[in-house]
């Protein structure tokens, strides 16, 4: 089976077919039909004693699931481990769950299952707080409980994605990002996708992970089984169920050469700055989604982060996080990348990264729809949030950028200027859309600094869903038009004495990152995983020929000239 | 009514497991049992409440037994705690 080539090497193991199930939570509060959430059918509250019967029977459930666990890990692990699964169920069917719960559905007239993932994400910050490192790490068992109980709550049973075997080559429709941040990563060897292309999010953490990926793949979820031994190429961009015991080893013997390969390139790209062979230096940051990937970004030597996704800060806390925990989380990432800057960006949920308590009607279009800064613009008071906190970083003294993603207009600008009012955080805009293409002079002398978001522009520029993979050929990063539009945006940008960043996905490629380059960019931000290979493709070439690869790029008139001219400088084959 | 300040001597501290076993042991016993660490005191029988005090290797903690049979739930506590030691 083919698709698409999404996240490089090749991996085979056992299928496991990853079924998201995703529990509809509600509000703290009453429900009612009217409710936004009703179009996941969120479940309605008839009574508090309803609700209490619905935990109690959730409660049962997943005892008997963690009874069976128990058993399980007993013969298959040991005692030790066994006992530790026995204190979680000790902690399910406990007091302290059930007091909250009855509160929570008494006073706040809450549903069962916000109830308890509430109670669980409570108590998880209770336990981060702690100074012993094995306690704070109790944190995500505790979540992991309350996120089974509201499981077990809503759908009277329990099937858990996180109770993957070793080896395991995960096939799922698609992957959402907080899906893929729920797998047990350690334990997977490939990943293959029905939906998505090469920037799918599924893409993009399997990237940033060196898990090979392939996506795209139609018909897979009919042909594969659980269990059965499948083989994923990601370079080739295949899947393949015809597996034997030669092709097996010649892949577990690629995939361990391969590792080594990465770790030595790890290293030389700590200890080698980013510059081209005449020693220019080149500004190489990092893109990251939290405190963790940051230290891993300084670890390769990234020059801080030109893109901080905080909606996947977002996605780790149950509700929106307070003024007090955003101002944490980015002050964690700014440590560990210091003293480089890191931009954050604003929440951009929305279209194909849905916020699991985040309201949003169903939209026939929600790429077009209501996404990025339409989003904050409809709940001022997270966007008003965000701002503080952000602020609150670069006023302890962090060098810290804030950045609006989704600008189509000026006043986009001006409603997060307003709560700025005598702070000098830069502020800036992602370039994605057409409209801030066309009217950057209009723009620029109420911004510091712009970043191309090349995903997106690519997608709207040339009308393509980068998702769907009937037409994800046509997805093309040096089609002329946007070639075109990012050298329009880097001559408006200099010319009104602005920094020009990209932060998109065509940052992360040698090739795509030499091109960018050549048509004048200022500083590339790419996914940490990419930045050895960039830094080694930077120092093979020299100024003069990337301003020959810019005259190339802007006299080509097919994407097939522009990418040809573009390999050949990076020296990546066809 | 039986309370007494100890070492805690096992060597994870009071961890999932531990703590999961010093709780099984209070339930054992009619005395109502608390757990003191610092200036906070839990229930003896909430694992949660007892894994929130963070409570290692070397702390000192109090327990206090309070029931007829409070000696036998003490001494049963404290084996817990102090896995090894005999006696007082």
């Amino acid at each position: 089976m083919n698709g698409v080539a999404a996240s490089p090497g090749a991996g085979a193991g056992s299928v496991f077919i990853l079924h998201e199930r995703t529990v509809p939570l509600g509000r703290t509060g009453p429900s009612s039909p009217s409710d936004g959430d009703a179009a996941e059918r969120v479940h309605l509250r008839k009574s508090a004693e309803s609700e209490l019967e619905r935990f109690r029977r959730g409660v049962d459930v997943a005892a008997a699931y963690y009874r069976g666990l128990v058993e399980r890990v007993r013969e298959s692990v040991g005692n030790e481990e066994a006992e530790i699964f026995e204190g979680h169920l000790e902690i399910l069917g406990g007091e302290d769950v059930a007091e909250y719960v009855a509160e929570a559905v008494l006073e706040k007239e809450a549903i069962a299952e916000r109830a308890v993932v509430d109670f669980a994400e409570e108590t998880a910050k209770e336990f981060e707080a702690l100074e012993s490192e094995y306690f704070r790490q109790r944190a995500g068992d505790i979540r992991d409980i309350g996120r089974r109980l509201a499981e077990a709550i809503y759908y009277g049973s329990i099937a858990d994605p996180t109770d993957l075997p070793e080896s395991s080559v995960v096939v799922a429709e698609e992957l959402t990002p907080s899906a893929t941040a729920r797998l047990d990563t350690s334990r997977v060897v490939a990943i293959a996708t029905e939906k998505g292309g090469r920037t799918s999010h599924a893409a993009i953490l399997a990237r940033s992970l060196s898990i090979p990926c392939v996506t795209g793949v139609v018909g897979l979820l009919a042909a594969v089984r659980g269990g059965q031994t499948v083989l994923v190429d990601g370079d080739a961009g295949t899947v393949s169920t015809d597996v034997d015991t030669a092709v097996l080893e010649d892949v577990r013997v690629r995939s361990a050469r391969q590792r080594e390969e990465a770790e030595a390139q790890i290293r030389w790209s700590r200890e080698h700055p980013a510059q081209l062979r005449d020693g220019t230096p080149v500004h190489l940051a990092a893109n990251v989604s939290g405190a963790d990937e940051a230290r891993l970004a300084a670890q390769v030597g990234a020059h801080g982060s030109g893109l901080l996704r905080s909606e996947f800060i977002f996605m780790r806390y149950s509700d929106f996080p307070t003024v007090e925990q955003q101002t944490n989380e980015y002050r964690a990432v700014c440590e560990a990348l210091a003293p480089h800057p890191v931009v954050v960006r604003l929440l951009d949920c929305g279209a194909d990264k849905p916020l699991p308590y985040a309201r949003q009607a169903p939209e026939d279009n929600p790429f077009l729809g209501e996404r990025g800064i339409r989003y904050l613009r409809n709940r001022e008071v997270q966007l008003k949030a965000q701002v503080e906190a952000i602020d609150r970083v670069a006023r302890e003294g962090h060098d810290i950028r804030l950045m609006i993603p989704m600008v189509v207009s000026r006043e986009e600008i001006d409603v997060v200027r307003t709560y700025l009012d005598g702070s000098n955080l830069p502020v800036g805009i992602m370039v994605e859309t057409p409209a801030s293409v066309l009217t950057l002079k209009r723009l620029s002398d109420r911004v510091d600094f712009v970043s191309i978001g090349t995903n997106d522009l690519v997608q709207y520029t040339l009308a393509v869903d980068r998702g769907n993979a009937a037409v994800s050929d046509l997805y093309r990063e040096l089609h002329p038009a946007v070639i075109a539009a990012i050298d329009q945006v880097v001559e408006d940008a200099h010319n009104a004495g602005i920094h020009v960043g990209v932060c998109g996905d065509m940052a992360s490629h040698a090739a795509s990152a030499l091109a960018l380059l050549a048509l004048g960019v200022d500083e590339l931000s790419a996914s940490t995983s990419a930045i050895p290979d960039i830094k080694a493709a930077l120092a093979r070439v020299d100024k003069n020929a990337l301003t020959s690869l810019g005259a190339a790029l802007r006299a080509a008139a097919t994407a097939d000239e522009s990418r040809s001219a573009a390999n050949a400088l990076a020296l990546v084959k066809e | 009514m039986i309370e007494k300040t100890l070492e805690v001597l096992n060597e994870e501290g009071l961890h999932t497991r531990p703590a999961n076993e010093f709780v099984k042991t209070v339930k054992q016993f009619q005395a109502e049992t608390t757990l003191t660490k610092g200036d906070v005191t839990v229930p003896g029988k909430s694992l949660l409440k007892i894994m929130k005090l963070g409570i290692v290797t070397g702390d000192e903690i109090r327990i206090s037994c309070d029931g007829p049979d409070e000696e036998a739930a003490f001494a049963a506590l404290r084996a817990v705690v102090q896995p090894g030691e005999n006696g007082s």
